[in-house]
């Protein structure tokens, strides 16, 4: 499409042509000087009363010369005011300039101008939804990717932050920009990230989840490969880390990579309190990581394998609670584990009100009747409601989404073969983890620490990230 | 290379040479006591159960087959054995190693026995 319309001259047939039988297509003749000029804009796109009193208006009134050519190179010099004023010699790039909220005029025979008179940002900035913190900012990013690098310039008021954009998405032509630190941030992930951005060869580039794949390389892994966030202050702060940052036109969100599992493990909150308490809570946060992970598979290993080496009085205590259910451990771990994903899942799909609703009844409700009809093991449901609710615990969602497939194929594992079972796929766990790498960077990368080290403390950048200027502060 | 790891150590789990018992058909022992009634060798359990042979080895073959459920011998923290009883071959092997063994004239009542012990802390009227 982008070759045929370069050959195509930039006439006003072929303008027309290009967006016939779009009815948001608008197309203007303005008399001007005794010549006939053409305006060209798409409805919704454009703010109607900017390009009147900024475009039609001074065109109409002020602008004069004996030629179209004349008045071409006059409106170019400024007698028409606007900020932006891109000159424009062929049809492809007279159509990306419409479709991104500019207004086209056409001086036949001499080229075209386009003038940016986009509408304003469809909604204003927002607390954060799912990042909220009780000190930090309240802003977050929105759909439109110029206000979205405001709120990155007015956290990073540096000369040297650089935002390369490109298009990605053959008929969706989505903005995409590359944010980086000149001067801190290794050139070489910049330039891993640009040409993995022009390799993309797909129609649109609209969901989340197209950003991810693409971006990472699409490895067959549950586990994230890169950061997303909605805060601008967390995404400034991973560029000051030496990480590459992505915004993506139509998604209120930001990217960072490289990301290693530490990083992953890491929240907005720790850097909103004190070193101390954030550091036992982040000790907290991988204990849940770990018991999320392995809780119902190491309960399942015990209770069907390896009895003995559970305590007299808790082994006696799950034997009771066990003696009226028909089932075996196995069926209802899995069994507990399915029903705790649906309702995740209803959850997610039904309004917040109603969700919550769902969540109480399923979890409380349900779960206490199975017990009580003696359909489930009142410890069955705790490993797996445990293992659930510390799976809530990690601060990043797609890791906790990694964690639950994982937590199925551990529990897979343990009902084969117990404890060897377990560790199996744990061995298995590490070795893909070991195997992954984000934009170079190898996932297990200790990069980041258990504990929240005092700021003062933190005088060196990641060296695993090879920033140009390791040090952070003297 | 990874992935033929992968899959061999997926294997490696179903080769694993373990017992799958469902916990609820288990009936942990705590105590269990050991004496002789006759010519025979009597082994006891704390939930009453018990079983009498020639020998130790093959007391504990009879209880376990005449219980309906599966005596889970690895839990016993306690073994009474009478002065009497010499030999435990064939049960000393079912045992965790830190089991706590009393020898004792005492026979039977085996239940008594360890709620006087956890009441206690120790029996005052056996020696270790």
């Amino acid at each position: 499409m982008k070759n045929n319309n370069s050959r195509m001259a930039l006439t006003d047939e072929n303008v027309c042509h290009q967006f016939r039988d779009a009815a948001d297509f608008i197309r203007r003749e303005l008399c001007c000087d005794g010549q006939v000029l053409y305006a060209y804009a798409i409805d919704g796109l454009i703010a109607s009363a900017t390009a009147s009193e900024c475009i039609f208006k001074p065109i109409s009134q002020q602008l004069s010369g004996n030629s179209v050519c004349e008045l071409y190179h006059s409106a170019l010099n400024g007698q028409i005011y606007n900020n932006v004023a891109v000159p424009c010699d062929d049809l492809c790039q007279v159509s990306f300039l419409l479709v991104n909220g500019f207004c086209v005029v056409l001086f036949p025979g001499s080229g075209a101008i386009g003038y940016e008179v986009r509408t304003p940002d469809k909604r204003g900035t927002s607390a954060p939804e799912v990042e909220n913190t009780v000190k930090g900012p309240k802003d977050a990013f929105v759909e439109t990717i110029r206000s979205n690098t405001s709120y990155v310039r007015r956290h990073l008021r540096s000369p040297d932050l650089r935002i390369y954009e490109t298009q990605v998405g053959k008929r969706t032509l989505t903005n995409v920009s590359v944010v980086w630190l000149e001067g801190i941030t290794d050139i070489t992930l910049v330039e891993r990230m640009k040409k993995r951005l022009q390799t993309i060869d797909i129609d649109g580039f609209l969901s989340p989840s197209a950003v991810e794949e693409y971006v990472t390389g699409s490895r067959t892994t549950t586990f994230p490969l890169i950061q997303y966030t909605e805060r601008p202050d967390r995404f400034s702060q991973g560029i000051l880390e030496g990480r590459v940052g992505l915004l993506v036109d139509g998604l209120p969100l930001g990217y960072l990579a490289p990301v290693d599992l530490m990083y992953l493990m890491e929240s907005p909150e720790d850097r909103g309190r004190d070193y101390i308490g954030a550091s036992a809570v982040k000790i907290l946060r991988y204990i849940a990581l770990f018991v999320s992970l392995l809780l119902p598979a190491v309960y399942l290993a015990l209770a069907a394998y390896h009895q003995h080496m559970i305590p007299y009085p808790l082994l006696v205590s799950i034997i009771e609670s066990k003696r009226s259910v028909p089932f075996t451990t196995t069926t209802e771990i899995i069994a507990l584990l399915i029903a705790f994903e649906l309702l995740q899942e209803s959850g997610i799909h039904l309004p917040q009100a109603i969700g919550q609703s769902v969540s109480v009844i399923g979890g409380i409700v349900v779960g206490t009747a199975a017990v009580e009809a003696g359909f489930i093991s009142p410890v069955a449901l705790i490993a797996v409601s445990v293992a659930g609710i510390c799976g809530f615990v990690l601060p990043n969602r797609d890791l906790a989404n990694a964690v639950r497939v994982w937590r199925f194929v551990i529990v897979l594992l343990s009902a084969v073969g117990g404890i060897y079972g377990v560790v199996a796929g744990l061995a298995i766990l590490l070795l893909h983890l070991s195997g992954l790498k984000s934009l170079g960077i190898c996932y297990l990368a200790p990069t980041g620490s258990v504990l929240r080290k005092r700021l003062i403390n933190q005088k060196f950048r990641d060296e695993a990230l090879n920033p140009e200027d390791r040090r952070n502060q003297r | 290379m990874r992935k033929i790891f992968y899959i061999l150590l997926i294997c490696a789990v179903f080769f694993v040479p373990l017992q799958r018992v469902e916990i609820e058909n288990l009936l942990p022992v705590r105590a269990i006591a050991v004496y002789k009634s006759g010519e025979n060798i009597t082994v006891e359990v704390d939930s009453g159960l018990k079983a009498s042979d020639r020998n130790v080895a093959e007391a504990v073959k009879r209880i376990k087959e005449e219980s309906p459920a599966i005596i889970y011998l690895k839990t016993a923290v306690y073994l009474f054995v009478s002065d009497d009883v010499t030999d435990i071959d064939g049960l000393d092997k079912q045992l965790k190693r830190n089991v706590k063994i009393y020898r004792c004239n005492a026979s039977g009542r085996v239940a008594e026995m360890v709620e006087y012990l956890d009441a206690h802390g120790e029996l005052t009227n056996l020696h270790e």
